[in-house]
């Protein structure tokens, strides 16, 4: 029977607006990136352990949940994905003024293996052009046993 | 004190629905307490439960259904003799397996659990694609509960609600199936009616 893992991974993405960005719509740069990691991940490439059947379905990863948090301050800007295809969710706020802050980001992601996720992140970042972040990755802690497939 | 698990999958809207009926509880002047259970160890959503100002007990960094399932009994233990609320809202980690927790806690739960009442969360925007690769889990979602809310209505379509509500009627006929909205779940339900369902 074919069988998908969950591996969470958490990872820390920290922003820092240059003087010519200024003033950065926060809300806007933290949803596309969001949006870009879930295009990527579902897309990232089978490992060689992957269940035959998974990769003949095209379902190598699926995502369960892709979830962020920003405090900064008083300001708080929740992020939720749970498709490549519906729109992220972002709510709160924070100011255009802020000049840096930190994404804590929880990838909830079926068959996604960490190295897969780090590569997803930064191609997320050159796609929306803002090379002024740098991404802190940590370690997986905690694999959960396996899901059986659809038979 | 009386249990009420709050399962459902990764994303369906587990979190924003126990958040309402907290908030709900408490304005009724009863004594609430939340057990939630991420499988990271960075707690996200318990950021926003402890800003409601919910008595809130949680386990981070793996499931209650596997690698933490000694941490429920532990959990349950010190939250019935510390606190001794009326309800516990409890929302094991989305990738659990509800019949494993079923299992562990027959055994974790102690004398102070009156009732369990299960509620399982449906998010009918993705469940085509969820059933379609996740079956058995998707599926024993739905057969352990004693009631589903289908979540989303203010952004499903008609036939997704229809479809969701019909998946879980074959899979159990009978069961209560509720209704509600994406970020305010409670406005649509009535809780006594979800509770006693």
């Amino acid at each position: 029977m074919p069988e998908l893992t969950l591996t969470p991974i958490a990872a820390r993405v920290q922003w820092r607006a240059n003087e010519e960005a200024s003033p950065t719509d926060w809300p806007q740069i933290i949803r596309r990136f969001v949006e870009e990691v879930a295009k990527r991940v579902v897309s990232s490439p089978p490992g060689p352990d992957a269940p035959r059947a998974a990769v003949e379905r095209k379902t190598q990863n699926v995502i369960g949940h892709i979830k962020g948090l920003v405090r900064c301050d008083r300001y708080q800007l929740r992020v939720n994905c749970v498709s490549a295809s519906l729109p992220v969710d972002v709510e709160g706020e924070i100011p255009e003024s802020v000049s840096e802050l930190t994404l804590e980001l929880v990838l909830l992601v079926y068959g996604l293996r960490a190295e897969q996720a780090g590569a997803a992140m930064q191609a997320a970042l050159s796609a929306i052009r803002d090379a002024r972040a740098t991404v802190q990755l940590d370690l997986p802690i905690h694999q959960h046993h396996s899901v059986l497939l659809t038979p | 004190m009386q249990l009420i698990v709050i399962s459902g999958f990764l994303g369906s809207g587990k979190t924003t629905a126990m958040l309402s009926f907290a908030r709900e509880l408490a304005a009724e002047g009863r004594k609430v307490a939340i057990i939630v259970n991420e499988i990271g160890a960075i707690g996200i959503d318990n950021v926003l439960l402890k800003q409601i100002g919910a008595n809130v007990w949680e386990i981070l960094g793996g499931c209650i259904c596997c690698s933490l399932a000694g941490e429920l009994g532990t959990t349950l233990s010190r939250l019935a003799a510390d606190f001794a609320p009326e309800i516990v809202l409890l929302e094991p980690s989305g990738a659990s397996h509800p019949d494993t927790i079923k299992s562990v806690l027959r055994y974790a739960q102690g004398a102070s659990v009156s009732a369990t009442k299960w509620l399982a969360v449906i998010d009918p925007l993705r469940l085509e694609e969820l059933v379609y690769v996740l079956q058995p889990l998707m599926e024993s979602q739905v057969r352990t509960a004693d009631a589903v809310i289908i979540t989303k209505r203010d952004v499903a379509t008609m036939q997704q609600l229809d479809a969701a509500r019909n998946w879980a009627l074959g899979l159990q006929p009978g069961l209560a199936c509720f209704v509600a909205d994406m970020k305010n779940p409670v406005n649509a339900l009535s809780l006594k009616e979800v509770f006693d369902a």
